[in-house]
């Protein structure tokens, strides 16, 4: 049966016969057989993946085309041509220019208690302030009426200008003081607490000084923007009835 | 091979769509009230009210987590943290024997009177850093004081384009995107300012030329 045998067969099984298995050998073989195999698998599936990220990218990115494509107005559809386009873009930038205050105007940032007297992109005077409190008030009695002391946020315009104000305590400073509401408006009348000047902006909000001045860059105020004497001066010699306020 | 892939935008679509742009921007100029423009070409926020810029903050990364969005106006229906809710609605009745120096102008008759004593106001401080902001059409964005994670990079660059090849990806889902500040300060001054009700500007990354979109 041996001598039937392949010759290739026989030295093979000479090999496993009369030599000993080396595993170094066997294995240093075994790798140098399987790294090139490996390699390949690994190629592929880095080939692979790249292909299908590749593909992937192309989807997300007609997707996004198609997105910013469809807000776009169509070019060269009835009137809309490139040129006119074009002459339409500068009127419209023209249209919202001429929306801007042409004068001086206030801004104040609630958050951070300042406000910016500017004109155009330039800030003419920087002045911390205080705001509203953010606090709720509801009558114990009665009509369990509710107050939330917030300053409005918004576009508002000076609305009217008034030297030397007096205030008409509301109702709610009484009811969170505990004491009965005045029946006569005169109780209700409290001279020199919102300083020389105040600027109404409408409900009932006015930009106005104050005795308070150590809460200055606070959340105090009943709604109120309270400014210190002198700024609230340079406040009302820019001001004028209609001078934009603009509060975040 | 990404950059040779991209399809240029031509000078006509820059124009259609700065006219898109400018056609959003003066209809929300010309209406009463403050708006916004996240403009995600430059990563800034305005907080703007009769095209002029109030406040501007400019974020450290704005990305899209999922799909795309048109240049449009959106109006914000919700933020995930209610302001109301980080307030006290309930006033304190003061002790009647704390002692305060006007404890003494506080009673009536002989009898006490219950004190308002508000509760402390909330500061810039106490506004959430991490929240998300819902808009109307369900688009949402996540502002996110920080850097982006690791596992946010991966995702978005290995992850969703084979996601994206995937047949139930073609509907197209409500765009998410998100807003990274590293400065905390600014992520919750965005809070602040943006309220519930108010319109905003999205403006995409690719947008066209940045000057095709800046006003």
């Amino acid at each position: 049966m041996f001598k039937t045998m392949h010759p290739n067969r026989r030295r093979r099984g000479n090999y496993f016969i009369n030599q000993t298995p080396r595993s170094g050998v066997l294995k240093h073989k075994l790798l140098n057989k399987s790294v090139p195999i490996f390699s390949v698998i690994i190629g592929v599936a880095l080939i692979i993946c790249l292909i299908l990220e590749g593909a992937g990218y192309l989807v997300l990115h007609h997707k996004k085309r198609l997105a910013i494509k469809n807000s776009a107005a169509p070019v060269g559809s009835g009137e809309k041509s490139f040129d006119n386009l074009e002459k339409e873009n500068d009127k419209l930038v023209r249209q919202i220019k001429k929306l801007a205050p042409s004068e001086a105007y206030i801004v104040v940032d609630t958050a951070q208690n300042i406000l910016y007297l500017k004109k155009g992109d330039q800030v003419a005077r920087k002045v911390v302030v205080s705001t509203g409190s953010g606090n709720v008030l509801t009558e114990p009695t009665g009509r369990k009426r509710s107050w939330t002391f917030d300053t409005p946020r918004g576009e508002f315009a000076v609305k009217n200008m008034i030297k030397d104000p007096l205030w008409t305590a509301p109702d709610w400073e009484f009811i969170s003081n505990g004491e009965p509401i005045p029946k006569n408006k005169a109780d209700r009348i409290q001279e020199g607490v919102l300083g020389d000047y105040k600027l109404g902006i409408g409900n009932d909000i006015y930009i106005h000084g104050t005795i308070y001045i150590r809460t200055m860059g606070m959340h105090v105020t009943h709604g109120c923007i309270r400014v210190g004497d002198d700024d609230l001066e340079a406040l009302w010699k820019t001001s004028r009835t209609g001078t934009k306020v603009f509060i975040f | 091979m990404a950059l040779l892939l991209l399809p240029l935008s031509d000078a006509e679509s820059g124009v259609a769509e700065r006219n898109n742009f400018l056609t959003q921007m003066l209809s929300l100029a010309e209406k009463s009230g403050l708006y916004f423009v996240i403009n995600m070409e430059e990563n800034k926020v305005q907080l703007m009210s009769k095209g002029i810029v109030l406040r501007e903050w400019t974020a450290d990364k704005m990305t899209f987590i999922s799909g795309y969005l048109p240049l449009q106006t959106f109006t914000l229906e919700k933020k995930s943290i209610q302001l109301d809710k980080l307030r006290h609605a309930e006033p304190i009745e003061k002790d009647d024997t704390a002692t305060d120096t006007n404890a003494g102008d506080n009673k009536t008759d002989g009898k006490p009177k219950s004190t308002y004593i508000p509760a402390p106001a909330l500061d810039i401080e106490d506004m959430p850093s991490d929240y998300q902001l819902s808009l109307k059409g369900g688009v949402s964005i996540n502002v996110i004081a920080g850097t982006e994670s690791n596992l946010s990079v991966m995702k978005r660059y290995l992850v969703a384009p084979l996601c994206a090849l995937w047949p139930s990806s073609k509907k197209d889902g409500a765009a998410r995107m998100a807003v990274y500040f590293k400065d905390r300060t600014n992520s919750q001054a965005l809070f602040w300012a943006f309220r519930e009700g108010t319109e905003c500007i999205i403006v995409p990354p690719g947008s066209g030329d940045k000057n095709d979109l800046r006003f």
